[in-house]
C-alpha cells in the first residue's frame, strides 16, 4: 500500500498479465484448466503412458480450439495406455464438484469396471471428502485411484528449479543396485509414498527412484530413494 | 539408646549387602569393596500399577475386551496385524506406528467381536491423588442391557445399602473401576497370540508383569546410609526411606486384609500404597501434591535422568585416571607441538613402560630415582602379574637390580611423551590435540601461543586439562591422528588455524617494513635468535654495500624460511595484504607480498601472510607445498624470533598520547559532525510528509532508516580521518594495520567518536514517556537524544552518552550469554544425530544401522580439510607458479596453445585420470578450464615436463584429498556447523536491497532450520515474474497476490440506522484501487464479503459485523501478509522479482503472472510439502549456507550436504530434535542417553526391545570399541561348518 506510485505509463491489468505462454486469451478458469491439462499430459508421458505429441505440447490456442472458451470438465476426460503394455490403461477424470464425494467416485468406478480399466486419476477442483477418501482406500485392491488437487498441478513440479531429475527404476535395476551396495531394502534412503514427486510418478511401496541432481562439488550426483 | 543394627527383613538387612566399610555382607561374607550387594524383594499385599507402565497399561486395557481378554478386532483384521507385527521386515518404528493404529481402532470398538461383551471407553482419572483407571462400561446406547443386569445383580445390596442406590441411579452413570487386581485378571487371560498383536513378546514379558505384585529392593551399596555424628544414627538415601514407608503401608494393608475392617479403610490403605510405590519409581510423579518447599524425592527415574543422571553422568562420560588440570601460560620457546608440563604433574602422571633389552638401563635408573625425584617411577608391576610393588618404600636399588624383561614400570611422564591437551568447551575436534610433553619447573601448563586459536584459549586465568594415554597403541593413534602438526587446519574448511597471532604479527610487520636496515652485527644477532643454535645459517648478500653493508628486515624474514642453501624449502607466491593499494610491488603501503624462492621480494608481512584464516598466505603455502613439519618449524622460528625481537629491539607499547587527537583532527571531526547534523536537520522537517517512503515502510520507519544510515556513516568517516591523521609509528595504528589486534573502528572510537549506539538494531528506544531520558525534549529525534555518542573515549562521555553506551554494551552481553546456552544445546543435538555416520569402504556414508545416507560423501568424496581453493582440491594457478619456479626447464621448448590443449586431453584420457570418474568430473573440467585460459592468455610459459609435473601433482593432491574410510564425517560435520554458532552476533539482517524486509539470521534462524520448525519467524517467498522487466506488470501481479482487506480499500464504513432498515454503508476508495492496480469492483467485493463473513451469525449485531468488515479479504492470498517488488539491476536493464512475507508457496506458484518454476521459499517444510524431499534437501543446505555467508563464516559445502541428507534420508524432513532423532535411530540406549531417558526405557521394557550395540553412544555406554575411525576394520571370518 505504501509503494511510491510513479507515473510510468498505464498498462491495463489484462495486458500486463498476458504472459503469452499461459493465458493466450483464455478466460481465467480456462487458463487454469489448461495449465492442469498440460501438466497432466506431461505427467502421463513421464509415467510411461502413450501420450500424443499434440497433447504434450498443447498451446493455449489449441486448447481453446479443442475444448471451447468455457471448457466443460466432462470433456477433458482422458484415457491412455502404457507404452509397453496396452492392457494397462488409465483414466483421468475431472469431476465438476468442488468437493468430491462418494457418489461421483462410484460413477467413475462403474465406468472403469465397464471398460476394464484398473487405474484412474481424479483431478479435484478443491478437495475430496474424507468419506470419499476412505472409499478410494478401500477399493485400492481392485482399482488404483489417485487424486490430485488442481492447485497441485498448476505448475509441473518436476520442472521446478529445486527439483532434480527423478527416474523410477525397474525391479531388475533395483536388484542390481541393492547387490552393488550390498543393501537391504530398509537400508536405502527413503521417499514417502505421499511425497509430491512420488505421487507425480505414481510410485508404489518398494519402488526405487533414481535421482540425478546437479552438484556443486561433483557436477552431477546420483542417489536413490526407496518408496516407503 | 536404641540398637543401631539393621532389622532382619528390613530394607537395610545386611543380607542385601552393606554400605559401611567395616561390616561384612551377610550373604557372601565379603566387605563393601568386594560385594556389590544382593537384591531383595517386597511382596505387596495387593497389586498396584507401575507408574512408568501406566500409559501402556491403559493402552492395553483399551485394546482388549474387558470380558474375554481378546483383542477388540475382527479375526481377519487381527490376523493381518499379527502377520505384520511378526514379519521380520517391520522395524521398531513401523511397529510403533502399527501399534498406535491398533489402539486407535480398538478404542472405537464397542462390542467385542469375540464374545459380544460390551466395552466402553477406558480412561485415566486425573485429579485424584492416586492412579485410577476406569471403564465406562454402562455408557452408550447398547449398554442398557448391561446396566439392567448390573442393577439386577445388586438387588440385595440395594436393599441393605442406600448408598449403592444413589451410586447407580445418580446423575452420572456408574462405571467399572479397573483396579489393579481387575487389570491383572484381564491381562492374565490375554492369549499369547494376542500379546503379539499388541507388540508384546509373551516369552519376554507377559502383560501381567505390567502390574506390580512385588517390588524389587535394590542392594544396600547403591543406596548407602551416611552415618551422622557418633551415636546420632544415620541419614538414609531417599530410596531407603521410601522403601521403609512402603513396607510400613504394606504391613498395615496386610493386617487390614486379615482383620477385615471396612472396605473403605482397605481402599485408602491401598491407594496410599499405590502412591508410595509410584513415588519410589518416579519421585516427580505428576499430579501428586507435595508440601510446598520440600524437594522432590529422588526416585529411580531421577537417578537415571538428566545431565547428572546415570546415563549422561556415569555411562556416557566417566571420571578418568591419568589426567591433570592447571592454569595455562604462554611460552614462545616451545615448539607448536609441545606442551610444558609442571614437574609435579609429571611425577604423578605415570606411563606403564614394559622392560625390554632396549630400555632396561633407562628404567633401572628410573626405579633408582623413585617417586620423588623427577625422571623416576612410582610402581612396578611384575611380569607374572602377581603383585604390584610401590617404590615409595623398600630398597629401590635392589628392585632396580632385579628388574626383568617383561616387567612393567610405571615411570614418570618424561619429555616427548604423547599427551592429550584439552580446553573446554570442546566445540570441535581440534579442542583436544596430542602434544609432546616437555617437563619444566613451575606450576603451569605452557604452550606456544600459535596454538591458542584451536583451543580458543587466552591466558587470563584459563585452565586446561591433560590426559596421558596408557598404551603404545593409544600413543600412536593420538600422535598420528590428533597431533598438533596433523591438525594445523580446521576441518570446517581447511583454513589454517594454528598460526602466528598478536605479537608475532606486529613483530613481523615491524621487521619487514621498508626502512628496516641492519648492520652485519645486528643482522647476525637477529638471525641467531630463531635457531636455538641448532641450525646452519648462510648469511645472504647484503642489500646495501656502500658506505656500510646493510641487510634489510625482509632478508631476516627470508632467512627464517630458508636458513641455508641446503634447505629445500622453496616457496614462491604473491599475495595482497590488507593495506594493498595499487601498483603491485611498488604499492605505496608495501602491501604486495611477493616471495621468490623463499626470498621476500616485496611487501610488508602481516596477518594475511602468516596469520590464521587465509588460504592465500605464506603459512598455508608452506603447509601444502613443503609439508606440515616445515610449516610447524617455521612457526617455531617466528615465535622465537618475534618475542626476542619485540623484547630486545622494538617494543610495542600504548599510552594516552597515542590516542590524543591533534588539533587538526579535532577540527576535522567537528566539521564532519556538524555536516552530518545539518543533513539530519534537513531531513527532520520531511517527516511532515514530504519524505519519500522506503518500500514497505511507514513514515517514521523510513526516517529512522535514513537517519541510521547518515549517523552510521558519520563515525565511519570520522574514523577514516583519524586513521589518516595518525603517524605510521602510532602503535594502535600498527596493530590495526597488521591485523594483530583491534580494528580501525576501535581506534576511531578511542580517538574521534564512539558513534551511534543501538539496541535491537535500532536507535535507542524511548524509556520514558515519548523520550529516551528526561534530559531531552519530548518527541526529540535529534541524534544525541537517540543514542548518538559524539564524544570519543579520549574526550570522555557525557552522562547520557555513558548511559546509552552501557545500554548498547548490555545487549551484547545478554546476547552472548543467551547464545552460548542455545548453541551448546544445538551442538549436543547435532552430535547425537550425526555421531555414528562414517565413511565406509565403498565410499558411501552410512549410519550404524548400515543405512545409506549418502552414496558418496559430499557428492565427490573429498575431505573438506584438504581443500585448497574454495571447496576445491587444487589451486592450479598457484601450483603452476610453484612448478615454474622449482623446475624452470630453461632448455625445453614452450608448448604452443594448440599443443597444450591436445597434450592435456591426451593425458586426461589416461587411466589414472579416467579412474576418477564419475565423481571427479568437476575436477577434470577444472583442469581443462585452467589450461584453456592458460592457452588463451599466453602470458606464462609451460613446457612438456612442467605440464606432466603439474598434472601429476594435481592428481596427487586430489587423491590425497579423498576421505579415508572410517572417518567420522558426521561428527566432524556436526562440529563444523555448531562451532561457529558463537560467532554469530546480531539477530536480523536486512534482505538484499530491501531494507524493510528483515530476515531472521544467526542462531535463531539456524535453530529454526535444524529443528525443522513449522512456524518460522520470517517466512519469505521469492518469486520470479513471467514478465520481469516491467514495473507496472510487477505491480499488478503483486496486487493479485498480496492480501488486501476491505478496510484498506474503503474510504469509510458507517452504521446507518434508517427507519425500517439498518445497514452498514461502505464506500470503496476507487483511487486507491486504481493506484494499487487491484482487480476489484463492487461485484467482487460483494462476493468477498459474503464469503468472508460466513462465520458471523446472520442475526449478529451491527457492531459485530462492522468490526469484521475491515478484515474481509477482497483480493490476494490470505497467507501472504505483504509483498514487495524487488528491483535488481544486473547487466544494465532493471529486472524485478517479488518478495512475499508469509506462507502459501503452492498458491503463489499457481498465481497468474508468476513463473512457478522459479519460485521458492525459505520455509523448508513448505518446500517439502509442495516440491518433495529432494527439493527440501537442497533448500536446507542453501538456507544454512545463506546464514553462514551472511556472517562471513566459511564452511565447506560438504558438511551442509551431509546435514541436509541426514535430515531427509528417512523420506521426510526430520528436525534434529528428540522427535526427529527417535525416528532416525532405533537404539534404545542411544535415545535414552539423549532425552526422555525413562520414557524410552519403559517403552523398551514393555516391548521387549533388543539393542544391537552398534552406534557410538551405545558402544561408549557398554565400554566397547566404537565402530568408526580406527574401530571400523573388523575381521570377517566365515565359519565353514
Amino acid at each position: 500500500m505504501t509503494d511510491v506510485i510513479d507515473g510510468t505509463g498505464d498498462v491495463s491489468p489484462a495486458l500486463a498479465l498476458a504472459a503469452p505462454t499461459i493465458q493466450g486469451g483464455l478466460t481465467p478458469e480456462a487458463a487454469r484448466l489448461f495449465r492442469v491439462y498440460r501438466t497432466i499430459a506431461n505427467m502421463l508421458d513421464k509415467r510411461g503412458y502413450m501420450v500424443p505429441k499434440t497433447l504434450r505440447e498443447i498451446t493455449p490456442s489449441a486448447f481453446k480450439e479443442r475444448f471451447g472458451e468455457y471448457p466443460s470438465r466432462e470433456n477433458l476426460t482422458i484415457l491412455v495406455e502404457k507404452a509397453d503394455d496396452d492392457t494397462n490403461q488409465l483414466f483421468i477424470f475431472f469431476p465438476e464438484d468442488e468437493k468430491v464425494g462418494v457418489k461421483p467416485i462410484k460413477v467413475y468406478t462403474d465406468r472403469m469396471r465397464a471398460e476394464s480399466v484398473s487405474n484412474a486419476i481424479i483431478i479435484l477442483r478443491v478437495d475430496i471428502t474424507p468419506f470419499a477418501k476412505q472409499a478410494v482406500q478401500e477399493m485400492s485392491d481392485s482399482f488404483r485411484i489417485e487424486h490430485f488437487k488442481e492447485s497441485e498441478l498448476l505448475v509441473d513440479i518436476t520442472k521446478h528449479q529445486l527439483v532434480p531429475v527423478h527416474q523410477v527404476l525397474t525391479p531388475n535395476e533395483k536388484n542390481e543396485l541393492l547387490k552393488r551396495y550390498r543393501l537391504k531394502d530398509s537400508q536405502l534412503p527413503r521417499i514417502q509414498s505421499n511425497d509430491p514427486v512420488a505421487r507425480y510418478y505414481g510410485m508404489r511401496r518398494g519402488q526405487v527412484v533414481k535421482i540425478i541432481r546437479p552438484s556443486e562439488t561433483a557436477g552431477r550426483y546420483v542417489t536413490y530413494r526407496i518408496c516407503m | 539408646m536404641p540398637s543401631r543394627k539393621p532389622a532382619h527383613g528390613g530394607c537395610l538387612d545386611p543380607r542385601l549387602g552393606v554400605s559401611d566399610k567395616v561390616s561384612a555382607c551377610a550373604t557372601c561374607k565379603r566387605k563393601l569393596v568386594d560385594c556389590a550387594g544382593h537384591f531383595g524383594y517386597i511382596r505387596l499385599a495387593l497389586p498396584v500399577f507401575h507408574i512408568g507402565f501406566l500409559r501402556h497399561t491403559l493402552h492395553l486395557l483399551q485394546c482388549v475386551c474387558k470380558t474375554c481378554s481378546r483383542v477388540l478386532m475382527p479375526e481377519s483384521d487381527r490376523q493381518k496385524h499379527l502377520s505384520r507385527m511378526r514379519s521380520p521386515k517391520t522395524d521398531a518404528l513401523s511397529k510403533a506406528a502399527l501399534f498406535k493404529k491398533v489402539v486407535e481402532k480398538c478404542k472405537k470398538v464397542r462390542v467385542c467381536p469375540h464374545c459380544g461383551g460390551h466395552n466402553g471407553t477406558v480412561k485415566k482419572i486425573t485429579g485424584v491423588p492416586t492412579l485410577k483407571i476406569v471403564h465406562e462400561r454402562y455408557k452408550g446406547r447398547n449398554a442398557e442391557d448391561e446396566l439392567d443386569e448390573l442393577i439386577a445383580n445388586l438387588e440385595v445390596s440395594l436393599k441393605m445399602n442406600k448408598d449403592v442406590g444413589t451410586a447407580i441411579s445418580g446423575s452420572s452413570l456408574p462405571y467399572e473401576d479397573l483396579l489393579p487386581t481387575r487389570a491383572l485378571e484381564i491381562f492374565t487371560h490375554i492369549s499369547d497370540d494376542d500379546c503379539e498383536v499388541l507388540w508384546i513378546d509373551p516369552l519376554i514379558g507377559r502383560p501381567e508383569t505390567l502390574i506390580l505384585q512385588s517390588i524389587l529392593v535394590p542392594p544396600v551399596p547403591i543406596r548407602p546410609s551416611v552415618a551422622m555424628d557418633v551415636g546420632g544414627g544415620s541419614n538414609e538415601d531417599d530410596l531407603t526411606v521410601k522403601l521403609q514407608e512402603i513396607i510400613d503401608v504394606n504391613v498395615a494393608l496386610e493386617l487390614a486384609l486379615m482383620k477385615g475392617p471396612q472396605t473403605r479403610t482397605i481402599m485408602e490403605e491401598w491407594d496410599f500404597l499405590q502412591v508410595q510405590v509410584a513415588q519410589y519409581i518416579n519421585g516427580e510423579m505428576p499430579g501428586l501434591q507435595r508440601p510446598i518447599g520440600s524437594k522432590p524425592m529422588r526416585g529411580l527415574c531421577q537417578r537415571l535422568k538428566g545431565k547428572q543422571g546415570r546415563f549422561r553422568g556415569n555411562l556416557s562420560g566417566k571420571r578418568v585416571d591419568f589426567s591433570a588440570r592447571t592454569v595455562i601460560s604462554p611460552d614462545p620457546n616451545l615448539r607448536v607441538d609441545q606442551v610444558g608440563v609442571p614437574e609435579r604433574v609429571a611425577k604423578t602422571m605415570t606411563y606403564p613402560e614394559r622392560v625390554s633389552r632396549y630400555n632396561i638401563e633407562k628404567l633401572r635408573q628410573r626405579v633408582r630415582n623413585g617417586p620423588d625425584v623427577h625422571p623416576g617411577a612410582n610402581l612396578i608391576r611384575m611380569k607374572d602379574g602377581s603383585f604390584v610393588k610401590s617404590l615409595s618404600f623398600g630398597d629401590r636399588e635392589l628392585v632396580a637390580k632385579n628388574l626383568r624383561y617383561g616387567d612393567v614400570v610405571e615411570r614418570h611422564m618424561e619429555d616427548d611423551d604423547v599427551v592429550l591437551f584439552n580446553r573446554q568447551p570442546s566445540l570441535h575436534k581440534v579442542s583436544i590435540m596430542a602434544h609432546r610433553a616437555k617437563v619444566m619447573e613451575w606450576k603451569t601448563f605452557r604452550f606456544n601461543t600459535c596454538v591458542c586459536a584451536p583451543y580458543n584459549a587466552d591466558f587470563d586465568g584459563d585452565e586446561m586439562n591433560m590426559h596421558l594415554p596408557q598404551t603404545e597403541e593409544a600413543r600412536t593413534e593420538a600422535s598420528l591422528l590428533m597431533g598438533v602438526k596433523h591438525n594445523l587446519t580446521t576441518p570446517r574448511n581447511g583454513e589454517p588455524l594454528v598460526a602466528a597471532s598478536q605479537d608475532f604479527l606486529s613483530a613481523s610487520y615491524m621487521l619487514t617494513q621498508r626502512d628496516r636496515f641492519f648492520t652485519r652485527e645486528q643482522f647476525c644477532q637477529l638471525v641467531s635468535y630463531y635457531s636455538d643454535a641448532s641450525e646452519d645459517i648462510d648469511i645472504p648478500f647484503p642489500t646495501i654495500l656502500r658506505p656500510v653493508e646493510l641487510w634489510t628486515g625482509k632478508q631476516v624474514f627470508g632467512m627464517m624460511l630458508r636458513p641455508n642453501r641446503k634447505s629445500s624449502v622453496l616457496v614462491s607466491f604473491e599475495n595482497k595484504e590488507k593495506n594493498y593499494t595499487t601498483n603491485k610491488y611498488f604499492c605505496k603501503n608495501d602491501g604486495w607480498v611477493a616471495f621468490r624462492n623463499s626470498e621476500l621480494v616485496s611487501g610488508n608481512i602481516a596477518k594475511k601472510s602468516i596469520g590464521d584464516g587465509s588460504k592465500s598466505g605464506l603459512l598455508y603455502i608452506l603447509l601444502r607445498d613443503c609439508g606440515v613439519h616445515e610449516a610447524a618449524s617455521c612457526m617455531d622460528r617466528w615465535a622465537k624470533f618475534c618475542s626476542r625481537f619485540m623484547g630486545g629491539h622494538r617494543g610495542l607499547s600504548i599510552g594516552i598520547s597515542d590516542v590524543t587527537p591533534s588539533a587538526r583532527l579535532r577540527d576535522i571531526k567537528h566539521g564532519i559532525l556538524s555536516e552530518g547534523y545539518k543533513k539530519e536537520r534537513l531531513i527532520t522537517p520531511m517527516k511532515q510528509g514530504r519524505l519519500e517512503l522506503r518500500p514497505g515502510c511507514d513514515l517514521l520507519q523510513s526516517l529512522e532508516e535514513i537517519l541510521n544510515g547518515i549517523l552510521g556513516r558519520l563515525r565511519e568517516s570520522a574514523g577514516q580521518e583519524a586513521m589518516k591523521a595518525l603517524p605510521w609509528t602510532n602503535t594502535p595504528r600498527i596493530m590495526a594495520e597488521c591485523g594483530s589486534k583491534g580494528s580501525p573502528l576501535n581506534i576511531s572510537q578511542m580517538i574521534s567518536c564512539v558513534g551511534q549506539q543501538a539496541v535491537g538494531g535500532m536507535r535507542i528506544q524511548d524509556g520514558f514517556v515519548n523520550r529516551c531520558l528526561p534530559h531531552f525534549e519530548y518527541h526529540s529525534l535529534i541524534p544525541s537524544a537517540k543514542g548518538f555518542v559524539a564524544n570519543s573515549f579520549y574526550t570522555g562521555l557525557t552522562a547520557t552518552e555513558f548511559f546509552f553506551h552501557a545500554m548498547g554494551g548490555r545487549e551484547g552481553l545478554v546476547d552472548t550469554a543467551v547464545k552460548t546456552a542455545e548453541t551448546g544445546y544445538m551442538a549436543r543435538r547435532l552430535m547425537k544425530a550425526l555421531e555414528d555416520l562414517s565413511l565406509q569402504y565403498d565410499s558411501s556414508v552410512r549410519n550404524s544401522e548400515n543405512t545409506v545416507v549418502q552414496f558418496t560423501y559430499g557428492d565427490d568424496g573429498l575431505n573438506p580439510n584438504m581443500m585448497e581453493n574454495n571447496d576445491r582440491p587444487v589451486d592450479f594457478e598457484r601450483l603452476r607458479l610453484h612448478i615454474s619456479q622449482t623446475t624452470p626447464c630453461p632448455t625445453e621448448d614452450c608448448l604452443s596453445a594448440a599443443a597444450l590443449s591436445t597434450t592435456v586431453e591426451k593425458k586426461l584420457a589416461e587411466p589414472r585420470f579416467q579412474a576418477l570418474l564419475p565423481t571427479g568430473r568437476v575436477f577434470m573440467q577444472e583442469i581443462r578450464d585452467f589450461f584453456n585460459s592458460l592457452a588463451e592468455n599466453q602470458n606464462s610459459r609451460m613446457t612438456e615436463t612442467q605440464l606432466e609435473l603439474l598434472l601429476t601433482e594435481a592428481l596427487d593432491k586430489c587423491m590425497l584429498a579423498y576421505v579415508e574410510p572410517g572417518e567420522a564425517v558426521g561428527a566432524i560435520g556436526a562440529q563444523s556447523i555448531s562451532e561457529p554458532g558463537t560467532q554469530m552476533t546480531l539477530k536480523t539482517f536486512h534482505f538484499s536491497g530491501i531494507s524493510s524486509m528483515n530476515v531472521t539470521l544467526g542462531v535463531p534462524r539456524l535453530k529454526e532450520i535444524i529443528n525443522a520448525a513449522k512456524l518460522i519467524s520470517t517466512p519469505i517467498i521469492t518469486a520470479k515474474l513471467e514478465c520481469d522487466n516491467n514495473k507496472v506488470a510487477a505491480r499488478i501481479v503483486k496486487a493479485v497476490i498480496e492480501k488486501t482487506t476491505l478496510g484498506e480499500v474503503s474510504k469509510y464504513m458507517k452504521e446507518v440506522y434508517a427507519p425500517g432498515s439498518c445497514y452498514i454503508s461502505v464506500e470503496l476508495d476507487m483511487d486507491a484501487i486504481e493506484q494499487l492496480k487491484l482487480n476489484v469492483d463492487v461485484h467482487s467485493v460483494r462476493r468477498s464479503i459474503l464469503y468472508g463473513t460466513k462465520g458471523i451469525a446472520k442475526n449478529a449485531g451491527m457492531q459485530m459485523l462492522k468490526a469484521a468488515l475491515p478484515n474481509v479479504i477482497v483480493q490476494g492470498i490470505p497467507t501472504v501478509a505483504r509483498a514487495v517488488i524487488n528491483e535488481s539491476n544486473q547487466s544494465g536493464t532493471p529486472t524485478y522479482n517479488l518478495l512475499m512475507e508469509g506462507y502459501g508457496l503452492q498458491d503463489v506458484m499457481g498465481s497468474p503472472g508468476i513463473d512457478g518454476l522459479h519460485t521458492t521459499t525459505n520455509h523448508v517444510l513448505e518446500v517439502e510439502d509442495v516440491l518433495g524431499v529432494e527439493a527440501a534437501r537442497t533448500q536446507i543446505s542453501a538456507e544454512i549456507d545463506n546464514i553462514m555467508s551472511a556472517y562471513g563464516i566459511g564452511i565447506d559445502q560438504r558438511h551442509l550436504l551431509l546435514l541436509s541428507d541426514v535430515m531427509t534420508f528417512k523420506g521426510e524432513v526430520l528436525g534434529i530434535t528428540r522427535f526427529g532423532v527417535s525416528k532416525m535411530r532405533e537404539s534404545v540406549l542411544m535415545l535414552a542417553s539423549f532425552e526422555k531417558t525413562t520414557d524410552h526405557l519403559f517403552d523398551a521394557a514393555v516391548h521387549g526391545r533388543t539393542d544391537t550395540i552398534v552406534g557410538v553412544s551405545e558402544c561408549i555406554i557398554m565400554g566397547m570399541e566404537v565402530p568408526v575411525g580406527t574401530g571400523l576394520p573388523a575381521l570377517y571370518w566365515k565359519c565353514t561348518n
